[in-house]
């Protein structure tokens, strides 16, 4: 059995998690040593404490200003929409039983980018009002954009003979299709600098982060990592096939409702709090699954974990690379990810050939 | 106990795949439905494992209708082997036989010598730590039946009968070579010896003669012959139902029909 291995696995994906985020905090146009970080560190702590933290703002350093404002929320950011993102990944494949699946095909990326071009494109006087207000917008269109992509796909595949999941997939790609041309529209009718906008959006980036962010990504994660691994025998026996599940006793009306439900949540949120992150939620479940199997009992857990990983080193590469200038994330989680997976195909090539 | 169709009708867009089955499927004996292609055979099994709802007519499984029962409780004491499966994910065929554990909550341990044993008397120990996507179609198909049987096994309890388990299988030789047929067969008869009533979907009609207790020959969605498999399988029923010229013997060594065509 392959229990051992893969709990193995998976703690020492979490445990690599902590120095990851600490390493990712001292990088940056801005290097902070060590000791810096541990002085900062110490004496945020203290202050956070007394609740003085006013009256003491001359003692604070500059160091501990960029860590506590910018990379601290920075960084757990990353790895919250990381986790996120891979673990919807992982469920998603599960329920379509196709290692190609991702969370998009249920039309909850579309729609939530189609929804925050609409906001960015009429709502654009009050996105100059305040820069604040004006992302929290954005935010909020691309999740309401969404919710109502995954709303109409789960609608319009549902019969009085229950859910299909092939039917699903196509619908999926035609609400896809529909929110992408509705994109198009409103690329055509913007001006020179919402286009900019809405193309840096959807390539995702999280140099917006802040601890408001990094609550409500929080609070996502928290709900996945506490309900998906309660779905994973359910999504073991999926994979023998939908009849198989119901004949192990599984009741599969409400583990796609779950699932749909919760991918919603995880993705949607991520979506709004960073933009368009792509390929975590493709790829970082297959990496995993080539190391330890497809039991989703370690594959969720794992593939959050991993995923976060991911997120946070592309994120640092994306503030280092070009500073003191940024790239967005989402671009460089594919530079990184991409030469890593075919490592590992063709690693596990050989080892099937041999 | 048993698992009785009563009045089943299924109408699939306008086509009558099943009209107006009666069945029912003892404790310890082995029912067998064969029929040419069509006949409605894998309708009739979908239905009484509660896949699919039949459009008039119900399912009373171990005396209460099939849709009333907990599917977790009934996941236990019915099992299923499909006639495909679509698993494409690496998992080892021992993880494979594993779900079938799912319903049961035994513990680990328990779970482990059963999905051993089940390996075993399928002749697949040897396939234990491979992977099922590299399986061969009948090797994969052996993983499918010791799933299948692993889902109601309980050997270990006191109670000596196990009278309210069944077992529906879906042409389960169809990729078998010859040795593992008959070690079907035999696993088959076993099973039912202890008071598993057990319903085989079959298309080879000298192994159906070989292990049945009740054969039951469909044509066009209906049950045309119910009976012994000596009543059932004669000339004139064969070439009525299938349109094959066949002679029926019985064999001097084990006093079974022999069907020859």
């Amino acid at each position: 059995m392959r229990g051992a291995r893969s709990r193995k696995f998976t703690l020492i994906l979490f445990f690599s998690l902590i120095p990851m985020m600490i390493l990712a905090a001292l990088v940056g146009p801005v290097f902070i040593s060590p000791a810096k970080f541990i002085d900062s560190l110490v004496s945020m702590l203290s202050i956070t404490d007394f609740g003085s933290n006013i009256s003491n703002q001359a003692s604070v350093s500059h160091e501990e200003v960029i860590l506590s404002a910018i990379r601290f929320p920075r960084v757990v950011l990353a790895a919250l929409v990381g986790a996120c993102l891979a673990c919807c990944g992982a469920v998603m494949q599960g329920l379509f039983r196709n290692p190609l699946a991702d969370p998009s095909l249920i039309g909850v990326s579309s729609g939530a980018s189609a929804g925050a071009s609409f906001v960015i494109i009429f709502c654009s006087t009050w996105l100059h009002s305040s820069s604040f207000f004006g992302l929290t917008l954005v935010a909020f269109g691309a999740s309401t954009g969404g919710a109502l992509a995954v709303l109409l796909v789960y609608r319009l595949s549902t019969s009085s003979t229950g859910t299909s999941v092939p039917t699903m997939l196509l619908v999926g790609i035609a609400i896809s299709a529909l929110a992408g041309a509705l994109n198009g529209i409103f690329s055509f009718i913007a001006d020179n600098e919402m286009l900019r906008r809405m193309s840096l959006w959807q390539m995702g980036s999280l140099d917006a982060a802040n601890w408001f962010r990094v609550g409500i990504a929080g609070i996502a994660a928290s709900i996945l990592l506490i309900t998906l691994p309660n779905q994973s025998q359910a999504l073991n026996a999926f994979l023998l096939g939908e009849s198989e599940a119901r004949h192990l006793g599984i009741d599969t009306e409400r583990v796609k409702q779950r699932i749909i439900l919760l991918t919603a949540i995880g993705v949607g949120t991520s979506v709004a709090v960073a933009g368009m992150i792509s390929f975590v939620g493709l790829v970082v479940p297959h990496m995993v699954r080539l190391v330890i199997g497809p039991d989703h009992r370690y594959l969720i857990p794992s593939s959050a974990a991993l995923g976060a990983i991911l997120l946070i080193v592309a994120d640092s590469f994306a503030r280092i690379i070009v500073a003191p200038a940024e790239l967005p994330t989402g671009i460089l989680t594919a530079l990184l990810g991409v030469p890593f997976f075919f490592w590992l195909l063709t690693k596990n090539h050989h080892r099937i050939q041999r | 106990m048993s698992l009785v169709a009563e009045k089943l009708s299924l109408n699939c867009s306008g086509v009558f795949l099943l009209r107006d089955v009666n069945v029912s499927i003892l404790p310890g004996k082995i029912t067998t439905i064969v029929g040419p292609n069509g006949a409605g055979k894998t309708s009739l099994l979908r239905c009484l494992s509660n896949d699919i709802s039949p459009t008039s007519g119900s399912i009373i499984f171990n005396g209460k209708d099939i849709n009333n029962w907990d599917p977790i409780d009934r996941a236990k004491s019915l099992s299923v082997l499909t006639q495909h499966s679509s698993l494409d994910f690496p998992f080892t065929a021992e993880e494979v036989v594993l779900l079938a554990r799912t319903p049961h909550d035994t513990g680990s341990i328990r779970d482990d010598e059963i999905v051993a044993t089940a390996l075993k008397i399928v002749d697949a120990t040897y396939l234990a730590n491979r992977q099922y996507t590299q399986l061969s179609g009948g090797e994969k198909q052996r993983i499918h039946l010791a799933r299948s049987l692993a889902q109601i096994w309980d050997l270990d309890t006191k109670q000596k009968d196990h009278t309210d388990r069944f077992l529906l299988l879906d042409e389960p030789t169809s990729s078998f070579d010859l040795a593992h047929q008959q070690l079907t067969l035999e696993i088959v008869s076993s099973f039912s010896s202890r008071g598993v009533g057990i319903l085989l979907v079959m298309h080879d009609l000298n192994l159906a003669a070989k292990c049945s207790d009740q054969v039951i020959m469909m044509e066009c969605g209906k049950p045309v012959k119910t009976g012994l498999p000596k009543e059932v399988f004669t000339a004139e029923n064969i070439e009525q139902v299938f349109g094959v010229r066949v002679k029926v013997q019985e064999n001097p060594e084990n006093k079974k029909l022999l069907i020859v065509i």
